[in-house]
């Protein structure tokens, strides 16, 4: 088991964002989140990263309580690939992807032959490797976005958090990094939590879904099962079709309009 | 690293040995170089063919002041760097905080009130204790729940530094004839130092940078902004107020052993990070050497060079302001952005 989260509540400078709220997320699947805007998703990943405490509540990663583990443990478990992000500094493509070996050197070390060559391979497979000597404040936004995308892949996680990670990617980017992430996923037994905006892309990637509006879990379970009209209904107020596409082998929505 | 690094350190050494041959008394490199090894070894057969007078003047004049030259200009400079770093704001300086400005005020009450409980140091010294109120000052100022933000900082010292400048107005309208003193010392100057200043402040530059560099990666980690960086295994709030206590002091110590000298702390580090690119770790020890050689040049020309004293305030930003506009100019015209 990955995550249980019991009976967690937290509030944001007095309202609150979760209240009573228990979930469990598997650690060798690929759960998909998805829900309306202002639902608690960014807040949830903030709580099973670690960035925000409960106020009340328990967050037990792998059979310990999520507080025991130091900051550097949980470097070396957890990467995350947030929904903004900027960088300050002219830093180089492979500088920035560099970066994410820092939790596993120490302090002073150079990097290891090791931590060059994961490096490497990682930016060949995202597709960074021609961007490597660019300074990462010359590039585009979906350019950009890859290259944190390839920092968290290098950080060699047991969990990748995705925070709307292929927002600003173009489709082809989108699809060849999340085919990216479940080939490491199944190679690796890496667990994946991502937050998804389309539900589409998610319906084609995630095994899990877990449906989330106002701070409450509306829905948890295998894509096929929480995926329906109903529940679309219910949470983002639209009229949807659900169903299973042949030609991508995975369910898929169309929507008709809001109400 | 390693190239800029070695010839950065081989300029400072040379341009050192030229700077203490360069004065009133010309002496030549061999003499220094004599000189030196007598008072490292102990061994004063190396001086028995010397005029005293020459010994005196380098070991009692001249080193002094160029040491504290060099540790002043790289102290600045790599506080320059922490600051941009934890600001992620090209345009922070040591000065952001209001420290330059604290010193200041400490300064300037020292001399108009005569105070002399700590002898030729008071001066120093309440420059010093003005310099770190004012930074306890902006530190509770912008803390709040959740953590150091760096708007706040910067607003924080940009308040407290407009008020501590009309304190300072104020005090040099009061001063009668020392007006004249505060200005100097407002304006900076490396004019008869000691070697207790020397080592005081190489001291303190040297345990500034060793804290630095030890958290030099966090630093870079700091620029994938706080969220991201404390995925990484930084302690984000932590880390800013430790490297926050760190630079500003280092930069008060600074600030009270020469007054106020602008533009290394600001300078120094764009110019190194267009050559070294802006890893912290590369970055800091060649900011380090730049910041002391661009000093020690600073110094030598108002020392030995100009018929006159020139506060080194004036000279580094005539100097060194001109020079950054070039510099800026031109990475506009290859770079879209800085």
């Amino acid at each position: 088991m990955g995550y249980i989260l019991e009976r967690v509540s937290f509030s944001y400078s007095g309202t609150n964002v979760f209240k009573d709220f228990s979930l469990n997320l598997k650690a060798d699947r690929f759960i998909g989140i998805i829900g309306p805007n202002g639902c608690g998703k960014t807040t949830l990943i903030d709580l099973i990263m670690r960035l925000q405490k409960p106020q009340s509540g328990h967050i037990t990663y792998l059979e310990k309580p999520l507080s025991s583990y130091s900051k550097k443990e949980l470097a070396r478990q957890i990467a995350l690939v947030p929904q903004t992000y900027s960088i300050n500094f002219p830093f180089l493509v492979k500088e920035v992807v560099m970066m994410g070996r820092y939790p596993h050197m120490s302090r002073f070390s150079a990097p290891l032959a090791e931590d060059l060559a994961k490096v490497k391979e990682i930016m060949v497979q995202t597709g960074c490797i021609e961007l490597a000597h660019r300074p990462v404040t010359e590039l585009s936004g979906g350019e950009r976005q890859r290259v944190v995308f390839a920092r968290a892949l290098a950080q060699e996680p047991k969990m990748l958090i995705l925070d709307e990670a292929t927002a600003n990617m173009d489709i082809h980017h989108s699809l060849h990094l999340l085919q990216l992430v479940v080939k490491m996923q199944c190679e690796n037994k890496m667990g994946v939590v991502a937050v998804f905006q389309d539900i589409n892309l998610a319906a084609m990637y995630c095994q899990d879904l877990v449906v989330i509006s106002k701070g409450r879990v509306v829905a948890d379970g295998p894509t096929s099962f929480v995926l329906q009209s109903e529940i679309l209904l219910e949470v983002f107020h639209v009229q949807a079709k659900v169903y299973f596409e042949d030609y991508n082998q995975s369910h898929q929505v169309v929507f008709r309009q809001c109400i | 690293m390693g190239l800029q690094f070695c010839i950065l350190t081989i300029l400072l050494a040379v341009g050192a040995v030229i700077s203490t041959g360069m004065g009133y008394l010309n002496i030549s490199w061999k003499e220094i170089l004599r000189i030196v090894m007598a008072k490292f070894t102990g061994n004063d057969m190396l001086l028995s063919q010397m005029d005293p007078i020459l010994t005196t003047v380098v070991v009692d004049v001249r080193l002094p002041r160029i040491l504290t030259s060099l540790a002043v200009g790289g102290g600045l400079a790599i506080c320059g760097t922490v600051f941009q770093a934890i600001l992620l704001n090209p345009l922070a300086d040591p000065y952001t905080l209001g420290v330059s400005a604290g010193a200041a005020f400490g300064a300037a009450l020292a001399i108009i009130l005569n105070m002399s409980f700590a002898g030729t140091y008071s001066t120093t010294l309440m420059a010093f204790v003005g310099a770190v109120t004012t930074l306890i000052i902006v530190i509770y100022l912008s803390a709040n729940a959740g953590g150091l933000s760096s708007n706040n900082l910067i607003l924080s010292g940009i308040i407290v530094t407009a008020i501590l400048s009309a304190g300072i107005s104020f005090l040099k309208y009061l001063a009668d004839e020392q007006v004249g003193i505060i200005i100097f010392w407002l304006m900076g100057s490396f004019a008869s130092r000691t070697w207790t200043d020397a080592t005081l402040i190489s001291v303190a530059v040297i345990i500034g940078l060793i804290i630095f560099l030890v958290f030099a990666r966090d630093l870079n980690l700091l620029s994938l902004g706080k969220r991201v960086a404390s995925s990484l295994g930084v302690s984000t709030g932590k880390v800013t107020l430790i490297m926050l206590i760190v630079a500003s002091l280092l930069a008060a110590a600074c600030v009270s052993v020469s007054g106020i000298i602008g533009f290394v702390g600001l300078l120094v580090p764009h110019l190194m990070r267009g050559l070294t690119g802006p890893d912290n770790l590369r970055l800091l020890p060649v900011t380090f050497l730049a910041g002391a050689i661009l000093l020690l040049i600073a110094d030598t020309i108002t020392r030995a060079i100009l018929p006159h004293e020139v506060p080194i305030g004036i000279l580094t930003a005539l100097i060194g302001g001109p020079f950054f506009c070039y510099v800026f100019r031109q990475r506009q015209t290859r770079r879209r952005e800085f």
